[in-house]
């Protein structure tokens, strides 16, 4: 139902020169950098399918969900939503799916819940039996009924997000769009609606793609995950699959005696951080190995202490993006500079 | 003490210079002011006049008056009540300096911007459309300046004043209406006091807001007795004082409030 | 976007508004008051000089009241989401408005109604009628008929110059000051353009057709024997839709841009 292949965007970004003749250069020619917030990106989503869409800041999440919602119009590449282009039929890909910014609010802040739903139900037409169906459900499963008559802005930030996610769900699309649905709510708040997404997802077959930071929301609703780093499709599959590849490689945090510089150069090891005497390596062959590189390096270089970290999949992916950060760093080639003549 | 107000004045001065770029629109836009003034000046009065004026002492009271508006410093209600609103208004309230004239010197470096990108070109280029008529006698110019201080605190202290009061309100944007209102028609922006009716120029002489634009170009175009300056001056004066006191009486009341509120 | 959607989005707004009723009574309040001054001017100036270029209190009254009422209408619908526009792109709250099943230009105006503007139509309307009742009119049905659609006209080419101004919002950062510049050309049709020179009579009939708005609508009602007068009455009732028409591709081309369509 989401097809994408080769997708790219790139902005412009305006360098802004300071200082008295910088401002006089700025009015006659401003340099500006190509930033390519998605980069040949391919992938496709079937009905049904939950997907996590996971990345740094910066990677091109929101860039994505605003290409697949037809906000944005992609720079190359081909993107299909049920068929259809999603910036050229933007109107009607909009009937088929809900979307959900998790930082900014589709509620009118001054009025009662309900005000926003009827105001939702006129602009999907949705039809009144269906509708009533959808908010029975709805006032139940995310305990909307607890406040729908009270203005939004008494409500606290969880039953915010609920109103949201209900909004979003209430004229029966086919996908829903959720970007960072969770951000800054409490543990018992984020279980709800996580819950509320998978049960959607599992019984009305509502496709789900969502962006997050946190792991958790990826773990518990989406089967699948597409991993981005700089733009670039850096991973896809299983959460499963993600899981049992990385959780043969470990990681150990070293604590030397005199830090020995970058000189540690180890087969089967990739440093990951390297804070002057302490430095964290990955290791990719279990245990046994991790053993050997620390025996190995012991007889090197004096080791004060050692940790060794189980494989916790944020962790690690976390330890991914900074290992590839340090290969971009040496080679600048996704950025070019142009200075234009207005 | 001194040096730490002329320092703040300076910061806001460059404060300023962020939006230089919109210099040229507000210089089209006073001479646009002036010159729809002078139109329908020219349209009234002709090659004749009426009560001794005519188009020349208008188009010189246009410039002046326009000029004189472009100084206000009443928009401060709008710095104060947003600090009274977010709370920021403590930061202020720690720092060893008294907060109004805190913000005095605060504004006097808006102006002090505006005078020298705004009004000087404004001046310089309608004087070089219409002309322009010149103060000879020293003693009206030294008046003139006085006045153009006058105009300064007086409009300071009603903007500072009315954002206390919209503190009570919390409408500040109704409140600046009516002041704006009041300006429009007391100052003699557009149509001097010369040419109200006795009621209605008798009101306009019991309010301070001849003194925000047509007592500084009365006096400038030599307009008012010699003997009756230091009268107007001191008038004026009294105005600043008496609005200084309710504004202190305002000020704290406000305070107390807030400390009771908990900011 | 039908109309009975668009008027449950109105419906909604009124009902926010309804949530802070003092402080938008007082809203209402001051800028009535606000206005009232302007017509006290003018009023005051004509008490001395009975006519402009051989318009009475009553019909300028009449010109400078349609004017005001216009704009109140066309504001009401472009004024507040025109003028936050740049805010609202920079924020990255625009993308909402290209996430529903509705033509973003009329979900953003529509989401953005501005009911403040009932004070404008009050007093404008206040006067308009009573102005109409003292002028030397004779009425016909036809007139009316006129007048309506000098009111609607009006309104659109007011919209019109307001959406054009806020769609630069997508072109450039900071578009705020460009507003200023309108309500400042807007000055010159509050007196009858023919108290300026040929050139800007030319310049706001043809260029910035802002005298389409009141004073060939007036003079075609007040019924000036000049047969060019009557052609540009006539013309004023088309100038209205076909501005506004410009300013909505415009505004859609600027969207467009947004999104990233070639360029």
């Amino acid at each position: 139902m989401i097809y994408v292949e080769g997708l790219s965007k790139e902005y412009k970004q305006f360098n802004r020169a300071s200082g008295v003749i910088g401002t006089i250069k700025n009015l006659f020619s401003r340099e500006h950098t190509i930033v390519k917030a998605v980069d040949n990106i391919s992938f496709s989503i079937e009905q049904g399918e939950a997907i996590g869409y996971l990345g740094p800041n910066g990677a091109g999440k929101s860039t994505m969900i605003k290409m697949l919602t037809g906000i944005l119009v992609p720079t190359s590449g081909k993107v299909t939503v049920n068929h259809l282009v999603p910036h050229k039929s933007r109107q009607e890909i909009a009937k088929r799916i809900g979307i959900v910014f998790g930082q900014r609010s589709q509620l009118w802040w001054d009025l009662p819940v309900e005000d926003s739903f009827e105001l939702h139900r006129r602009i999907y037409n949705i039809q009144d039996k269906d509708y009533q169906k959808n908010m029975d459900i709805f006032l139940d499963l995310l305990n909307l009924k607890e406040f729908i008559t009270r203005p939004v802005r008494q409500l606290s930030l969880g039953q915010r997000m609920r109103a949201e996610i209900g909004l979003a769900l209430l004229h029966n699309p086919d996908i829903v769009f959720l970007d960072e649905p969770t951000i800054g709510l409490d543990v018992i708040a984020k279980d709800n609606i996580r819950n509320f997404i998978r049960q959607m997802n599992r019984e009305r077959k509502i496709s789900i793609f969502l962006t997050s930071h946190d792991m958790k929301d990826i773990e518990e609703i989406c089967g699948r995950m597409l991993i981005v780093n700089k733009g670039e499709l850096i991973y896809d599959g299983t959460v499963e699959q993600l899981k049992s590849n990385l959780s043969a490689s470990k990681i150990i945090t070293i604590e030397f005696v005199v830090d020995p510089g970058d000189a540690v150069v180890l087969e089967n090891a990739v440093l990951v951080n390297d804070s002057g005497i302490r430095k964290t390596f990955r290791i990719d062959k279990g245990l046994d190995s991790a053993i050997d590189f620390v025996q190995n390096l012991s007889k090197r270089y004096p080791i004060k202490d050692f940790v060794l970290q189980d494989s916790n999949i944020e962790d690690i992916i976390r330890m991914y993006y900074r290992s590839l950060e340090k290969d971009n760093s040496t080679q600048m080639t996704k950025q070019e500079k142009l200075s234009v003549i207005y | 003490m001194m040096r730490s107000y002329s320092e703040i004045t300076k910061k806001a001065f460059f404060r300023n210079t962020a939006y230089r770029s919109e210099v040229w629109l507000r210089i089209f836009g006073n001479i646009s002011i002036v010159f729809i003034q002078v139109s329908i000046w020219t349209a009234l009065l002709g090659t004749g006049s009426l009560n001794g004026i005519n188009i020349e002492t208008m188009i010189t009271y246009s410039l002046i008056n326009t000029s004189v508006s472009m100084i206000l410093m009443n928009k401060v209600i709008y710095v104060v009540d947003d600090k009274l609103k977010t709370g920021n208004i403590t930061l202020d309230l720690l720092k060893p300096i008294n907060y109004p004239l805190l913000l005095f010197w605060d504004q006097l470096g808006n102006v002090i911007f505006q005078v020298i990108f705004t009004v000087v070109p404004t001046i310089l280029i309608t004087w070089f459309l219409f002309g322009l008529t010149f103060p000879t006698n020293p003693y009206f110019i030294v008046a003139f300046i006085i006045s153009l201080f006058l105009a300064l605190v007086i409009s300071f202290l009603i903007g500072y004043l009315v954002a206390l009061v919209s503190f009570w309100f919390l409408t500040t944007f109704a409140l600046d209406w009516m002041v704006t209102a009041l300006i429009t028609v007391f100052s003699g922006s557009f149509l001097p006091l010369w040419f109200f009716s006795d009621g209605w120029k008798f009101v306009a002489e019991m309010l301070p807001f001849q003194f925000l634009g047509f007592i500084p170009a009365a006096i400038y175009m030599e307009k008012i007795n010699i003997d009756e300056i230091v009268w107007i001056i001191g008038k004026g004066t009294m105005w600043a004082l008496m609005l200084w006191f309710v504004a202190q009486l305002l000020w704290w009341r406000a305070i107390r409030r807030l400390v009771i509120q908990g900011g | 976007m039908n109309i009975r959607l668009f008027s449950y989005f109105v419906t909604l707004v009124i009902k926010s508004r309804m949530e802070y009723r003092g402080a938008f009574t007082i809203g209402v309040v001051g800028q009535v008051v606000g206005y009232a001054a302007n017509y006290l001017v003018i009023w005051l100036l004509l008490q001395n000089f009975n006519t402009i270029q051989g318009w009475d209190w009553t019909e300028i009254a009449f010109l400078y009241s349609l004017n005001l009422l216009t704009y109140a209408i066309g504001a009401s619908f472009t004024y507040t989401p025109m003028v936050g526009l740049d805010q609202i792109i920079v924020n990255g709250n625009f993308d909402m408005y290209l996430t529903k099943p509705l033509s973003p230009f009329l979900y953003f105006l529509a989401n953005l109604f501005n009911i403040g503007y009932i004070a404008h139509i009050l007093i404008s309307s206040v006067v308009l009628i009573w102005s109409i009742s003292q002028a030397d009119i004779t009425w016909t049905l036809y007139k009316a008929i006129y007048l309506l659609l000098a009111i609607i006209s009006g309104s659109l080419l007011q919209a019109a110059g307001l959406i054009v101004i806020g769609s630069l919002s997508f072109i450039f950062l900071r578009v705020q000051y460009l507003f200023s510049i309108f309500f400042k050309l807007k000055e010159f049709i509050a007196y009858p353009i023919s108290v300026y020179g040929t050139l800007l009579q030319i310049i706001l009939t043809w260029i910035i057709p802002l005298a389409m708005i009141n004073y060939y609508p007036s003079l075609y009602i007040f019924e000036d024997s000049l047969l060019t007068n009557k052609i540009l009455g006539i013309t004023a009732l088309v100038i209205g839709p076909l501005s506004l028409y410009l300013a909505y591709r415009f505004w859609m081309y600027g969207a467009n841009k947004y999104q990233g369509a070639g360029g």
